[in-house]
């Protein structure tokens, strides 16, 4: 019995290589195996494995090969495929040809360029025959569809994931931008990232950088910011002086749009941020030797508003731009936002200012004398100095950019002023000084 | 008369320096002890303040000021993500509803306080607002004045003051000078990975000569190392792996395996069992000790490192 089975086998596999060897000679079929990448049984040549038919079927084909071309299927139900290969449908959304059965759909069954034998010359060929191409063929492309490797992020097959994702929407993205893993655990992350990646970006392609959502990023950021900082908004669009970076749409250039470990969603420190383009005034307080105290603490947000103002130097409230003016209640209020106010108010004090000569208010004299009031910034820096309390080293006079020197020397009850050709002026508080 | 001057100078220096050094206040300095009572509290009594908090904070403010305003909202948020007592008096005296309007509910380690009998008309202060750290004591650690950043900036600073970061980790932030715009190189590396994991080696070669390899990151060049393996191109590991410290576990394996595929087990062994106990990925680092050991024909060790490699734990 043993016997008589093996000579069976034996008889059935010669019929079969008989067969298989017949069907590619040099007048039929030639084609069929030049590929890069052969399936297996094409390989092989047992082209029965896939098509059935039997010797009298074959030999009408061999006589009249257009005539009959009827091959059967081993497999009654579903695709020839699944004899071998597992029916791909393991996930809650099966692919639609797989659905169907319809393997060839993308396969080519005998072989192809590429190790999975797909239709196209890549992947997205191949997927591109079905879905509508609108959606990937803008400006900007993801480097995967770029690639035509579709199957990076999508199972072509059976998923469990929506939009055949091969992992979790909030997993999948990170399986490439592993780094941006880390944006949760920094000190400020931007909302939008609970919600997933996709709240920004479009996966497959855009017209804006970075495969934003949007016609650009500056617009991206608006759609949300209207609503979330209405008045941060309408200062943009409406400031009568524009922050450069924020006229051209560059939100990105001064926040990380993601995570960051500074305030403010800021790449770096605020100081560090604004003079990595403010490079010539950064250098200036680099080696300045007194800074002014929101400088120096990265607060230039203290008077600086960096989205626009409608205030020159996108200050957030008026400054005069002139060396003199009458003083007017209100006029100053940019430096008494941290300074006191009250060292405008009497002519005399002995506690509102430490800028008197005896208890005569120096700095009530400097700024109330008639029409040649001075403003704050006449005497002092506004950023950083090298002389004591960022007295500046000189001051603009006449025509012509000229400007006289000042030099002041801080000394322990008071100190003294020397500007350009004058005769130089001290001050002391415990014994007022005659400058006579 | 010269040493006069010279002694004036260095007196001069000596004033000023206390200011440069950026201490807000001119008559209260690092050490000096402030006492809470003397100020009255205005949502709840400040006596209830935790006496054993190792560290506290008092914010000198005032609600006419538009920095300060903007100041004492940083500062609620800031105090209400952390258990630290947060006590902030405005020195105009306002009441409490006033400034509820201004910064609306807050935590419960969150005092307001007026300065009724003026005890900070003594300390100098020249500019508002004024955040001061005190310690178990009631004594001034630190002080700080305007912060353009202040709910990140003086919440980090307090985790450190109250253990929840290392110095180094503080400070790794407070000395930055360079704004981080780099784009990381992490995503195309990981993509050539993939390409190699979906059987297109080639593909991955064409895409692994476009990359730039300059300037990679620690990380970067971890997985770029792991491309090459990948890739059976050991005498490439090396290379992207320099500047990589020796003791960096993930790097020592991967050299491992790179003197493995040049064929060198011994040496590729002896790197592998002196990260045994300390590399993570174990049934990565097993099988590799499994195949050179099957290699050498020492089958007793491959099969118990191949063992060790497949062992699913439960816990």
């Amino acid at each position: 019995m043993k016997r008589l089975f093996l000579v069976m086998l034996f008889c059935f596999a010669f019929s079969g290589l008989a067969y298989a060897a017949g069907c590619v000679t040099e007048e039929c079929h030639s084609d069929i195996q030049e590929y890069e990448y052969l399936h297996g049984p094409t390989a092989a040549k047992q082209c029965e494995v896939c098509h059935t038919a039997s010797p009298e079927e074959l030999e009408n084909h061999k006589k009249r090969p257009k005539s009959f071309i009827d091959f059967k299927s081993p497999v009654k139900d579903g695709p020839v495929c699944v004899m071998c290969h597992s029916n791909q449908r393991d996930g809650k959304n099966v692919h639609f040809p797989v659905e169907n059965g319809d393997c060839a759909s993308c396969h080519n069954p005998h072989g192809g360029n590429n190790k999975y034998f797909v239709k196209g010359k890549t992947e997205a060929d191949t997927c591109m025959q079905c879905h509508e191409k609108g959606m990937f063929n803008k400006k900007y492309q993801h480097g995967p569809l770029a690639a035509g490797e579709c199957a990076s992020c999508h199972d072509p097959h059976a998923s469990n994931y929506k939009a055949h994702l091969r992992f979790p929407p909030d997993k999948l993205c990170y399986q490439c931008h592993e780094d941006k893993k880390e944006a949760f655990n920094k000190a400020v992350v931007h909302a939008p990232i609970k919600d997933g990646c996709t709240s920004c970006h479009a996966p497959h392609s855009s017209n804006a950088k970075f495969h934003l959502k949007s016609t650009s990023e500056k617009a991206l950021c608006v759609e949300c910011h209207k609503e979330t900082t209405p008045k941060l908004m309408n200062r943009i669009k409406n400031a009568e002086f524009q922050h450069e970076p924020v006229e051209k749409g560059n939100c990105g250039g001064c926040h990380n749009p993601h995570a960051s470990e500074f305030g403010q969603l800021l790449r770096s420190d605020a100081k560090t941020v604004c003079f990595s383009c403010h490079s010539e005034l950064g250098n200036r307080v680099n080696n300045a030797e007194y800074v002014h105290g929101p400088v120096a603490t990265s607060g230039c947000s203290a008077c600086h508003s960096p989205h626009g103002s409608d205030d020159p130097y996108i200050l957030l409230e008026y400054f005069p731009e002139e060396f003199y003016n009458p003083y007017q209640q209100g006029m100053y209020q940019l430096c008494f936002e941290c300074h006191d106010q009250k060292m405008l108010a009497k002519q005399y004090t002995q506690e509102a200012t430490k800028f008197r000569n005896g208890n005569e208010n120096l700095h009530y004299t400097h700024v109330m004398i008639k029409g040649k009031g001075r403003s704050c910034k006449a005497c002092h820096e506004v950023h950083a100095s090298n002389q004591p309390l960022q007295v500046r080293k000189s001051v603009p006079y006449g025509s012509g950019d000229w400007e006289l020197p000042v030099n002041f020397t801080k000394k322990k009850n008071g100190g003294t002023c020397v500007v350009g050709c004058h005769k130089p002026k001290t001050y002391n508080r415990e014994n007022a000084y005659n400058n006579q | 008369m010269n040493y006069r001057i010279i002694l004036g100078c260095l007196f001069s220096l000596l004033i000023v320096s206390t200011v440069i050094g950026a201490f807000p206040l001119q008559q209260l300095e690092k050490g000096d002890t402030v006492s809470l009572q003397e100020f009255k509290g205005l949502n709840k009594e400040l006596s209830n303040i935790d006496k054993n908090s190792e560290t506290k904070l008092l914010l000198l403010w005032r609600h006419d000021k538009r920095t300060n305003v903007d100041t004492v909202k940083n500062f609620v948020e800031m105090c209400s993500k952390r258990g630290v007592p947060c006590v902030a008096v405005d020195l105009q005296n306002v009441t409490m509803e006033k400034i509820k309007g201004i910064v609306g509910e807050t935590g419960e380690n969150v005092y307001f306080a007026q300065d009724k009998s003026s005890v900070t008309d003594d300390w100098g202060i020249f500019t508002l607002p004024v955040t001061l750290f005190l310690d178990k004591n009631n004594k001034v650690v630190n002080a700080v004045g305007f912060e353009g950043q202040y709910a990140v900036k003086v919440g980090r600073y307090v985790d450190f003051l109250t253990g929840k970061i290392s110095e180094e980790e503080y400070k790794k932030f407070e000395n930055t000078n360079k704004v981080n715009d780099r784009r990381s190189k992490l995503p195309k590396i990981n993509f050539i990975k993939r390409l190699i994991e979906d059987g297109q080696p080639e593909d991955a070669k064409e895409r692994l000569k476009k990359l730039d390899k300059k300037d990679l990151s620690m990380e970067e060049k971890l997985n770029l190392a792991e491309v090459y393996l990948k890739l059976d191109m050991p005498n490439k590991v090396e290379e992207v792996l320099k500047g990589v410290s020796e003791y960096n576990v993930g790097a020592k394996f991967y050299r491992a395996y790179a003197v493995y595929l040049k064929g060198n087990r011994d040496k590729a062994l002896n790197m592998l069992h002196s990260i045994e106990k300390i590399y993570p990925q174990k049934n990565k680092l097993f099988y590799l000790l499994g195949e050179i050991y099957k290699q050498k024909g020492d089958y007793k060790n491959a099969a118990e490192y191949f063992e060790k490699s497949c062992n699913n734990s439960a816990i």
